[in-house]
């Protein structure tokens, strides 16, 4: 099967004008489908939480700090340490998510110019 | 090491020890050879599952392995937090909320073994009612 084999039907049908155009616009969708699957990861983790990644990080660093402490009671630092588990899981996610958005966010740069 | 070899050194190395079942891929996310991340999931007993998250960005990496059954119980992680300790930033959260040093370097190949024998222990301990 080569491309201008998969690309005929649809040219065909003058759905693209041609085999360049169709491949442009296939690649500029498929980028822009993995960014909008990424964003709405964000947004969700946004929504969780209720504040951006960067607000996050802080709050998690305030929360191991108080973690490390000395203040806490035995009950106290479980029910902490097991807060910040999940909340360590969330942001190791919310990380990969937006550094893989910016790769594909450059990728699209890239096809545009 | 590409996804493909780390998510089948990650599911075979969990397949290969007595205490998981059931392993399964959760997701995985690649952009790039060098840019993507994984999640693996095994069953292990009374209701135990250990959880493996890596996230491989251009040489860095990012990993967590947790145990948990319907709370987190133990998590060795390399987040850059608890800078006092000796290990920084790999470290180990026990049951109990203590934050300690690991013996993790973020080489999955040594790290998976070493937590599969922690945990070993866990349920050693468990059994002995320790």
């Amino acid at each position: 099967m080569t491309v201008s084999s998969v690309l005929e039907p649809l040219i065909k049908r003058q759905l693209f004008a041609n085999q360049d155009a169709a491949v442009r616009e296939l690649t500029r969708d498929y980028i822009l489908r993995h960014i909008e699957e990424l964003s709405k990861r964000i947004r969700q983790f946004e929504t969780q939480h209720g504040m951006t990644f960067g607000r996050f990080d802080e709050y998690l660093r305030e929360r191991s700090a108080l973690l490390a402490s000395p203040e806490l009671d035995d009950v106290q630092r479980r029910i902490l340490g097991q807060a910040i588990m999940q909340e360590e899981d969330d942001w190791l996610e919310w990380k990969a998510d937006r550094e893989i958005l910016e790769s594909w966010l450059g990728i699209q740069q890239e096809v545009k110019n | 090491m590409s996804l493909p070899s780390l998510l089948g050194f990650v599911v075979t190395g969990l397949q290969a020890h007595p205490l998981c079942e059931n392993v399964a891929v959760i997701e995985t996310r690649a952009f790039s050879p060098d840019q993507f991340f994984l999640k693996v999931r095994a069953e292990l007993p009374d209701s135990h599952r250990l959880q493996v998250r890596i996230y491989f960005n251009r040489g860095h990496t990012d990993y967590a392995y947790q145990l948990f059954t319907t709370e987190p119980l133990l998590r060795w992680d390399n987040k850059e937090e608890f800078r006092h300790l000796p290990s920084f930033p790999h470290h180990y959260h026990d049951d109990k909320g203590n934050v300690l040093p690991s013996l993790l370097n973020g080489n999955a190949i040594v790290d998976l073994q070493i937590v599969l024998t922690e945990i070993s222990g866990y349920f050693l301990r468990r059994a002995h009612g320790g």
